[in-house]
């Protein structure tokens, strides 16, 4: 329906493959020596504890950081050695919806969703209405137009970057959590949403998640990610029998308390305490 | 030896910031050019930058005038040479105080908030979701902020000096009781366009362009996090001011 503003024709994106990337952060290793591939046309979820470097691994496909080691393959491109005019191309075709919002505090809710249209398309000014009030409807929040960012709700402000993402009909998106701060029947009502996004447009769709009866229903491949590496993965089902006890700790949840809650790492707590 | 060597890093960072600093500059005002999107942006940061800071420039003109011309005046008359009250006003304000002092207005009340805007903006990765849609935020946040700034410079300058004369007429005529028709003419006949005006409007570009780059500097390479923020925006207003200083000295001293 709107390939007519679309700057390719909708074909499926190749596939992403991470091989042995390696990624540090003030000397510390997030990622270690990590290859997976991201088949173009499914649903994937990567999942895992907090902290363990799920936004790092998604902003390495995005080009936005760029690994110590390994390569980023992209239609046979290594993403981080694209030079910037190559990497603006690569991201017109994919959608990201961070984990901060990163809206425009300036913009109304509005002007936050028309901004990639704006700024890539001489659309007539009622079109552009009509598409950018058709996204917020999607996500419950056409009449929340004119508020601004301060305005919002936490998740409020989590479902206009949702729109903002997906606003230019992407053939890849990303998206980092898209359901935190959102009550449950909100969560269901998104979870169809990407997964109509994701058949309609027959795009790829890599999702950052914790919700495990969540992902059992959306994904077609999930990863688990801990302490750097990936642990496990295969099909939500498979994996979410896998009998590895990290993968076991992931998904049971944290039933022993904080003592098996995974830490930052560093001293234990009696070493902290009596030094 | 460690001090020598915390010196000699520090001095490496300093070059290396003006590296990046003019990097910055020179691919704002390139890539200004890229987008015709920026010349609204643009309006929008004259209102903002220049516009907006009326008030206070104004305010600070008739003060400055007033006062420079009741202190010149006292001096001027023990030497009997009252009625030049008005040239020796007017020589100060369009060679130095003009310049000098917007200048300095100027980076308190734009280049600081610029840097806290471009910081914010850092913090909360608007920077990073721009890049992720295509848009280039060196040439759709710093160009047009850029060629804001070097253009309402001067502008408020002009605008400085002749509310400042004004001021000081005010004085002169009625407090003092000087003839107001001797005050402008003395100031129409001594104060040369392009010995007196035009030098004054010169510096004024340059330190339009000093704290637009410093200001642009701190927001877009500085520290993002919220108290890094609030050390950029004052390290803003004290080197933009020290630099203005320093280099109104060099250029005076080159235009001689
Ligand atoms: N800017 C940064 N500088 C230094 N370390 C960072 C930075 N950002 C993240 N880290 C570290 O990188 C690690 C991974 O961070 P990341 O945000 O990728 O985790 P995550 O898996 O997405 O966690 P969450 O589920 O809480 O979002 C963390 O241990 C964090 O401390
Ligand atoms: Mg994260």
């Amino acid at each position: 329906m709107l390939n007519k503003y679309r700057s390719s024709e909708v074909k499926k994106p190749g596939p992403i493959t991470l091989e042995n990337v390696t990624f540090s952060r003030s000397g510390r290793k997030i990622l270690d020596n990590i290859s997976i591939s991201i088949p173009s046309g499914k649903i994937i979820a990567i999942m895992g504890p907090s902290g363990t470097g799920k936004s790092t691994l998604m902003k390495l496909m995005t080009g936005e950081l760029k690994p110590d080691v390994g390569s980023v393959m992209f239609n046979g491109k290594n993403i981080p050695d694209l030079s910037s005019r190559s990497l603006y191309e690569y991201r017109k075709e994919i959608g990201v919806m961070l984990q901060s919002n990163a809206l425009f505090n300036e913009l109304s809710v509005f002007e936050n969703v028309a901004f990639p249209l704006r700024e890539h398309f001489e659309l007539k000014e009622d079109f552009l209405q009509s598409l950018v009030k058709l996204k917020l409807e999607k996500v419950g929040l056409r009449n929340a137009c004119d508020l601004i960012p301060s305005e919002l709700s936490g998740g409020m402000a989590r479902r206009v970057s949702l729109a903002r993402a997906i606003v230019r009909d992407p053939s890849i998106m990303f998206y980092d959590e898209p359901f935190t701060g959102q009550d449950p029947i909100t969560r269901w009502v998104l979870l169809e949403l990407i997964r109509r996004l994701h058949t309609t447009l027959n795009m790829t769709s890599v999702l950052v998640s914790h919700q495990v009866e969540m992902m059992t229903q959306l994904a077609d491949v999930v990863y688990i990610l801990s302490e750097g590496k990936i642990i496990s993965s295969g099909t939500p089902k498979a994996v979410f029998k896998d009998k590895n006890p990290l993968v076991r700790k992931f998904v049971d949840g944290y039933s022993d308390g904080s003592k098996d809650m995974i830490h930052h790492p560093g001293q234990s707590l009696v070493e902290d305490l009596f030094k | 030896m460690k001090k020598i060597e915390a010196i000699g890093a520090k001095a490496l960072n300093a070059i290396a910031g003006v590296g990046k600093g003019a990097w910055l500059v020179l691919n704002g005002f390139i890539l200004f050019f890229n987008n015709k999107r920026n010349w609204q942006t643009l309006i929008h940061q004259i209102s903002f930058a220049g516009i907006m800071s009326l008030p206070l420039i104004a305010m600070s003109a008739v003060f400055i005038g007033m006062v420079f011309t009741i202190q010149s005046y006292w001096v001027l008359e023990s030497f009997g040479a009252a009625s030049e009250v008005g040239l020796v006003l007017g020589l100060s304000v369009f060679r130095e105080l003009g310049p000098v002092i917007t200048a300095l207005l100027y980076t308190g009340r734009v280049g600081s908030s610029i840097t806290a805007e471009l910081g914010l903006m850092k913090t909360s990765e608007q920077f990073a979701s721009m890049e992720l849609m295509s848009v280039d935020p060196i040439s759709r946040i710093v160009g047009p902020r850029l060629v804001a700034m070097v253009i309402t410079l001067p502008l408020l300058t002009m605008f400085f000096n002749w509310v400042a004369l004004l001021g000081s007429a005010f004085v002169a005529g009625k407090l003092i009781g000087l003839d107001s028709g001797t005050f402008w003419s003395n100031l129409k006949n001594g104060i040369l366009f392009y010995s007196d005006v035009l030098p004054g409007l010169f510096k004024s570009v340059i330190f339009g362009l000093i704290i637009a780059s410093v200001s642009l500097y701190h927001g877009y390479f500085g520290d993002a996090t919220p108290s890094g923020v609030a050390k950029n925006s004052t390290r803003t207003v004290v080197q933009g001011s020290m630099l203005v200083l320093i280099f109104d000295y060099i250029l005076v001293a080159l235009m001689r």
